[in-house]
């Protein structure tokens, strides 16, 4: 009997080596360039977000599989009715990569270490709605009157205002927590020493060559499946995409050149992931031009520009076309909005608005992709009369102008901070200047969808936001681009996530 | 002698202060900040100017500048307004990919460049020369680019003779050496074999050359002794150009090749308007380009005696 029972979990044993996850291995990835920084303070750009979460934690997380938000280094939270006052209940004995244990006061700690003045953070306005985060970013406090430690393991956080989207503020990088102790002994350095209590752990990061991780054998959650991670930095696409098809990396993401190569091999089609992005491109035309200001001229431009065939051609198609600012992926998306094309009609309303041979100047990047968009619309505008003139800069000059509300109208895009409409719509209230913008209707709109908690009553107001926007149409949205990402065969259970930090690498797992 | 380097390395001092002077000047002509840059799509006027405050950029240029220099003559650069990382620590870092990438490259552009171009000058007008000329012009007129992303996907991907990125185990791994050094040393190595070439034609007709001839003298002597060390001088000029130039970095073959350099640390700051490193770079460049030209001017003493620096003129 005891013989039998002993084959029988050799059998099981067997069955499980075939087809169960295993552990380890090591997922070799690319990077376009050296990460900026992995300080979670710094983290205003995508590649430091996506890396920060696999070292740090937030109070709150992303469901790995959907744009919901989860509870992480919190165990359990309650808000008040009016969004304004939070208790976090944090979860025990959770260790930092350095052997100490994760308090309450770390969390004060990481939230008033972005608004101090010291710090220099660009990301201040995650926590600028805390009651007395004002003062501390003005220099005048060293603490937040908002944020309260309790206990080690509870935390209260009281706003100012009432701010519906706060605990999705609180699952961006910058609010990952970081360990009071090194953030005080590194402060500006904190990067090169990151320390959080995430699945992996830096091991060695070689300035443009190579950052490699570890797995956190303690994490919290369990192990990863995965021993590590090893980012290669590598500056040109073609010879990531060369690296990939030599077998030297485990994922690569698809470059407009090898697009049409990789999509339509039967080969490949097993192996890559297809995502819609949540993000969306358009055309801003600015309120500070004599004609552009007219909406019958927006509108008329809006209908003179096939942007479908635009997409279909120039961007190969990799993407969906967009008629409002929110992309589908983003609740309140209505799918059966149309801004349609139609030059006739775009040549009659300019001839009946005198503006007929009009002109502008389209500002755009260097970038040969966004070239080409903009020399299509340029091209469709000229069809109806329109003279476009465009002013081709270095990204740093372009962005400058467009901050400055210089260009008559400029080629832009929003990619979502968080997953959220208001994360979409609240740009036209807060970027005023950039347009020259300034709807009431709008702007009020936006505010009571700021302090709005009811979800009905939220899909409601972004309803109206989107019919606001359509009547005014300040900007002309064209695509949300999506993603490609190719992996190897032996690559299994990998998550591409729709939001850039949603995934920590906890489900992947090598079969090789 | 000595004097003479003496002066020179107080010529040195203008020329670092005008430099520095003109890229500070510059970059506050120029649009954009690096405070955009750190703040991404969020960036807004009031943001931009809180962070500016913070980082000091609203301070008096004059200042600014000051400081830029106390600093600097103390060997320190600042830090990097978007990694927060010291530059100087950085450039130390990066420079010993840089030297030897330069080093392989020249060696191989001198070395197959200026054989090349001595035998096309032996053979001249005949087929070998012919064909030298042309290959040297396409070499000469090919865009790095190109030639690099060739060599990846031959050698690379498809004989997997050599790694098509990163840098092995230390700065000097030849095995990930060839292909950078490939590219980027063939340039020179054309350029080197049709200016050789046309040097040595213009020498081999002098009349001491036909003196030497005439007295017997075996045509391998005439070559390398008394041709090939007058054709020295303006060899050396181009290769000391090159290689001040390989030093300050060779942006496209670090990039293509991801090899961490000083060029591609010097372009990075500039897209992204990082004050600090880019001052860095360029001071260090200028104090590149005029430590090659003073040691240049020395070496031509030793290679011709005409060329003397303590002459006293009366």
């Amino acid at each position: 009997m005891r013989k039998f029972f002993v084959l029988f979990m050799i059998f099981i044993f067997a069955c499980g080596l075939g087809f169960s996850v295993r552990d380890g291995g090591i997922l070799r990835q690319a990077l376009s360039e050296d990460p900026p920084t992995l300080d979670p303070a710094y983290a205003s750009d995508v590649a430091p977000g996506q890396l920060g979460a696999l070292i740090f934690d937030g109070l709150l997380r992303y469901d790995y599989y959907s744009t919901k938000n989860v509870p992480c280094l919190a165990e359990s939270y309650e808000a008040s009715d009016d969004a304004s006052e939070y208790v976090f209940h944090l979860r025990k004995g959770v260790k930092f990569h350095n052997g100490e244990e994760f308090k309450a006061s770390d969390v004060k700690y990481t939230f008033e270490r972005v608004l101090r003045p010291e710090t220099k953070s660009p990301m201040t306005w995650l926590f600028d709605m805390i009651e007395g985060a004002q003062d501390v970013i003005d220099g005048n406090e060293a603490h937040a009157s908002g944020i309260e430690v309790i206990d080690d393991y509870t935390l209260k956080i009281k706003l100012s205002k009432p701010y519906a989207p706060f605990l999705k503020h609180l699952a961006m990088p910058s609010a990952c927590i970081i360990p009071q102790s090194v953030g005080e002994e590194y402060g500006e350095m904190f990067s090169e020493h990151a320390v959080g209590t995430g699945p992996f752990k830096v091991k060695e990061w070689k300035h443009d060559i190579s950052l490699e991780f570890e797995a956190n054998l303690d994490y919290f959650d369990g192990r990863p499946h995965i021993d590590g991670v090893m980012y290669k930095i590598i500056p040109d696409d073609l010879v990531r995409i060369a690296e990939f098809e030599a077998g030297n990396l485990d994922i690569a993401t698809i470059p407009d050149a090898e697009f049409k190569k990789w999509v339509n091999d039967p080969a490949w089609k097993p192996y890559i992931i297809h995502l819609p992005g949540l993000n969306t491109y358009y055309m801003g035309m600015s309120y500070n031009h004599p004609q552009l200001s007219n909406l019958r001229v927006r509108q008329a431009i809006s209908m003179a520009i096939d942007r479908k065939k635009i997409l279909e051609t120039v961007r190969l198609g990799r993407g969906i076309l967009a008629h409002q600012m929110l992309p589908p992926g983003i609740e309140g998306y209505d799918p059966d909005i149309e801004i349609p094309y139609d030059p006739a009609k775009a040549m009659q309303i300019l001839q009946e608005e005198g503006a007929a041979g009009m002109e502008f100047e389209l500002w755009t990047t260097t970038d040969s992709s966004v070239q080409r968009i903009t020399e299509a619309i340029q091209a469709y505008l000229a069809m109806v009369g329109i003279n476009v003139k465009l002013v081709r800069n270095d990204y740093s000059v372009f962005r400058s102008a467009v901050i400055n509300g210089q260009p008559d109208a400029y080629w832009y895009s929003w990619w979502a901070d968080f997953a959220d409409p208001y994360n979409f719509l609240f740009i036209f209230r807060d970027y005023r200047g950039r347009l020259n913008f300034d709807d009431p209707e709008y702007n009020a709109l936006i505010d009571e969808l700021e302090t709005e908690t009811d979800y009905g009553k939220q899909m409601e107001l972004v309803k109206k936001i989107t019919e606001v926007f359509l009547k005014d149409l300040p900007v002309l949205p064209f695509y949300h681009l999506d993603s490609y990402t190719l992996y190897q065969p032996w690559v299994k259970d990998l998550i591409v996530h729709t939001i850039y930090n949603g995934d920590k690498y906890m489900t992947v797992w090598m079969d090789k | 002698m000595l004097k003479y380097t003496l002066k020179r390395l107080l010529q040195f001092i203008p020329v670092f202060i005008g430099v520095t002077l003109l890229t500070f000047l510059l970059l506050y002509i120029v649009p954009g900040d690096p405070i955009q840059n750190i703040l991404g799509q969020r960036a807004n006027p009031e943001q931009v100017e809180r962070l500016r405050e913070e980082y000091g950029l609203n301070d008096p240029l004059l200042e600014q500048y000051g400081n830029f220099l106390w600093r600097a003559v103390n060997f320190d650069f600042g830090k990097s307004f978007i990694t927060k990382l010291p530059v100087s620590r950085m450039i130390v870092e990066k420079l010993p990919y840089t030297i030897a990438l330069t080093v392989v490259s020249m060696i191989y552009a001198v070395v197959s460049g200026v054989i090349i171009g001595i035998i096309a000058a032996v053979f001249r007008g005949k087929w070998i020369d012919k064909l030298v000329m042309i290959i040297s012009l396409l070499f000469v007129s090919m865009p790095v680019f190109w030639f690099g992303i060739i060599l990846i996907l031959v050698f690379g991907l498809q004989l997997k003779w050599f790694p098509m990125s990163g840098v092995g185990t230390s700065p000097w791994d030849l095995h990930y050496l060839i292909l950078p050094a490939l590219t980027l040393g063939t340039r020179s190595a054309a350029y080197l074999a049709r200016m050789t070439r046309s040097y040595m034609l213009e020498i081999l007709s002098q009349d001491y050359i036909r003196t030497a001839r005439a007295k017997g003298i075996s045509e391998s002597l005439v070559l390398f002794k008394h041709a090939l060390k007058n054709v020295a001088i303006p060899i050396m000029t181009i290769i000391a150009l090159d290689f001040g130039s390989y030093l300050n970095g060779s942006v496209l073959t670090e990039t293509i090749f991801s090899r961490p350099g000083i060029g591609r640390y010097a372009i990075t700051a500039i897209t992204k308007r990082d004050y600090s490193v880019i001052l860095g770079t360029v001071l260090f460049a200028a104090v590149i380009f005029s430590v090659i030209n003073l040691l240049t001017d020395i070496l031509y003493g030793f290679l011709d005696p005409r060329i003397r620096f303590d002459k006293k003129t009366d």
